[in-house]
């Protein structure tokens, strides 16, 4: 049933919309209740940790001379990596006119937003004095990569906040309008956040202006943003790091696993709050056949990352390759490798499977701890392979395991991430609404990908 | 049997007498070099002598030029009947040092009747020894090369430009809402 036909007008769509949505809003289930709780308690565990950690020093985690990059620096990448769904869903898709990127581009904006937030912290995490960060705005050295990360996770982080913000205004403008039973502090809060909006042509244009600036502007930004992160390894003459692709390798990492993560995302918010009419079979579908086409790209980055080294075998390289291919991380790697790349890669080609939510969800969540786990082989096995060994290094410190504290702290950082991202949730509208309700009105149902059931009171 | 007995303790009694390994004492030389410039060659001539300044013939002099990592063998000169030697080459020859200055070393080693020795002369060369100019790493300059400081400056200043044109228009979104009400 496509609406545009039935002529239904933009008024009953938009009703239809609303009382779906907000309800996400304005009433939280218990397990969803349960969901906040669970989530909290990881994240003041990971509090807990991260004090002792600062009360004692360096010395609570596994770190020593050889691996002063471990968990912490791993799981900063990852999160770097997932913040690229956004500009990949609302830039990439709407500079080629996707007319389905509509119900997920609010999902995958709170990504970006919420894990470049804990993407900023993890570095903080991994320092042995963290109030010595302020040195890098004091003292910054413009020649290090170290100050071009700060400076361009800043710069993605303030760009993916407005361009986040910029198509929420109608919507917040909307629950500023309808929520009349909502707090104080929630009134307050919207009535700041939708800076005046009353939805005439002029505010419009404006507006409409403001996204297509933002467009243009954050898709360089992000691809900037992972090729600096990448840089922070590549600048650096080691074995494993000594690549002139890390920059390419790093992004076409970090889209696929982004993509992996809006999937994921987009089934549980399916479930949670009842979007089945939102994000149906349409959305998953195309997805999850840009993620193949992704983790292709992927895969052949992966070919050369890897294999070129391994054809030469250069003196230096070979005893950090032959460690991960036969060595001890071997399992690690081969995991990621078979599990988190040639398996999903595999699923994700058979029709069958993409035409299947679950399977879409699992080759997914393959994809996504494939991805946490492949950072970790990408800075451990390099830190314990310096080119020339630590001299007076104590037993023991030639190896790495991350210690208690530091997959609390990390299990926490996790947390916070989807702590953020739910709060979201609950505080705005998950889907962009007035966005998502013109392209039905405009183009139709079966274009943005959404199966509208309208009821008799709503249509009447 | 008594005297095979006997001639036996003679065998295991019997000492070589030292006078007949005894080598001649090794005695001290001394090298004496004497730099003379010529329009294309530098020319060094050695006199070798002993201690009593008595000129020893027929030695064999090893000479070389200090150059960065080691020695750069010239050429093995041997004196005459009065003691003299003489080498010349080119003056083409780059100095040891950026002061053009080259390190000439003789030294007699392994000989059969004098002791290792060893003399030195400094002389100038026409060419200076060039020290190779490294770039300097970025990294631990004081200050970032402008290229970079330049490049780094208008990529991210031209992105934060965009930003607060962005939060202009934001804020004139808002003054629309204003007059419109």
């Amino acid at each position: 049933m496509d609406i545009k036909t039935e002529n239904i007008t933009a008024e009953t769509i938009n009703l239809k919309m609303e009382s779906d949505v907000l309800k996400s809003i304005t009433y939280t289930s218990a397990k969803g209740k349960l969901w906040i709780v669970l989530l909290l308690l990881f994240l003041i565990a990971g509090v807990i940790a991260y004090s002792i950690q600062l009360k004692n020093g360096l010395i609570v985690t596994s770190m020593r001379n050889y691996v002063s990059w471990g968990l912490y620096i791993a799981m900063f990448i990852f999160f770097i990596g997932i913040s690229h769904v956004g500009a990949l869903m609302s830039s990439i898709l709407r500079l080629t006119g996707a007319e389905w990127r509509f119900p997920i581009t609010r999902m995958a904006e709170a990504i970006t937003f919420s894990s470049l937030l804990f993407a900023g912290i993890m570095p903080i995490l991994d320092m042995g004095r963290p109030d010595r960060i302020l040195n890098i705005f004091f003292h910054g050295r413009i020649q290090s990569p170290i100050l071009w990360d700060v400076i361009a996770i800043a710069t993605y982080f303030v760009g993916s906040t407005i361009y986040l913000y910029l198509p929420m205004i109608p919507d917040i403008a909307m629950l500023r309008d309808k929520l009349t039973h909502a707090s104080r502090w929630r009134k307050k809060f919207y009535r700041a956040l939708a800076v005046g909006w009353k939805g005439n042509d002029v505010q419009k244009q404006l507006l409409e202006k403001c996204i297509k600036i933002m467009t243009a502007i954050i898709l360089p930004v992000a691809i900037t943003v992972h090729t600096v992160v990448a840089w922070l390894f590549a600048m650096t003459l080691r074995t494993g790091w000594n690549s002139t692709i890390l920059g390419p390798y790093f992004v076409s990492a970090a889209i696929m696993s982004g993509a992996a993560a809006i999937l994921i995302a987009m089934a549980l918010f399916r479930k949670a709050y009842h979007l089945e009419q939102y994000i149906t079979i349409v959305h998953f579908k195309n997805l999850s056949l840009l993620l193949f086409v992704l983790t292709l790209i992927y895969a052949y980055f992966n070919i050369n990352e890897y294999g070129v080294p391994a054809y030469k075998m250069e003196k230096a390289e070979s005893e950090y390759l032959n460690e991960l291919f036969y060595g001890v991380h071997a399992p690690l790697y081969w995991s990621v490798q078979i599990f988190g790349l040639l398996v999903p890669l595999i699923l994700l080609a058979l029709k069958r499977i993409r035409n299947s939510i679950s399977w879409i969800v699992f080759a997914s969540s393959l994809i996504v701890v494939g991805a946490m786990v492949k950072r970790y082989v990408i800075v451990v096995p390099t830190m314990l392979h310096p080119f020339v060994p630590i001299q007076n290094a104590a037993p023991g410190y030639g190896s790495y395991f991350p210690s208690v504290i530091e997959w609390l702290v990390t299990i926490g950082a996790v947390a916070g991430f989807m702590l953020v991202y739910t709060v979201f949730s609950k505080l705005f509208p998950i889907i962009t609404l007035w966005e998502t309700a013109d392209a039905i009105k405009n183009k139709g149902t079966e274009s943005v990908g959404v199966a509208l059931q309208i009821p008799s009171t709503i249509s009447n | 049997m008594k005297n095979a007995t006997l001639f036996i303790l003679f065998l295991f009694t019997f000492q070589i007498p030292d006078f007949v390994f005894a080598q001649a004492e090794k005695q001290n030389a001394i090298i004496t070099m004497a730099y003379e410039k010529t329009d294309s060659t530098h020319v060094i001539n050695f006199d070798v002598t002993d201690e009593n300044k008595i000129p020893i013939k027929d030695v064999t002099i090893n000479v070389f030029v200090k150059r960065m990592f080691g020695m750069m063998k010239i050429e093995d000169v041997f004196t005459d009947n009065i003691g003299k030697a003489s080498l010349s080459f080119s003056n083409k020859l780059p100095g040891s040092d950026s002061l053009a200055n080259i390190f000439v070393i003789a030294n007699i080693a392994d000989n059969e009747l004098l002791n290792d020795t060893s003399s030195q002369i400094i002389i100038k060369s026409t060419i200076p020894y060039q020290l190779s100019q490294p770039l300097e790493r970025s990294t631990f300059a004081n200050r970032a090369p402008m290229w970079l400081i330049l490049t780094f400056s208008i990529l991210f200043g031209g992105v934060w430009l965009v930003y607060f044109r962005v939060i202009a228009l934001i804020r004139k979104i808002k003054k629309a809402g204003k007059i419109m009400s």
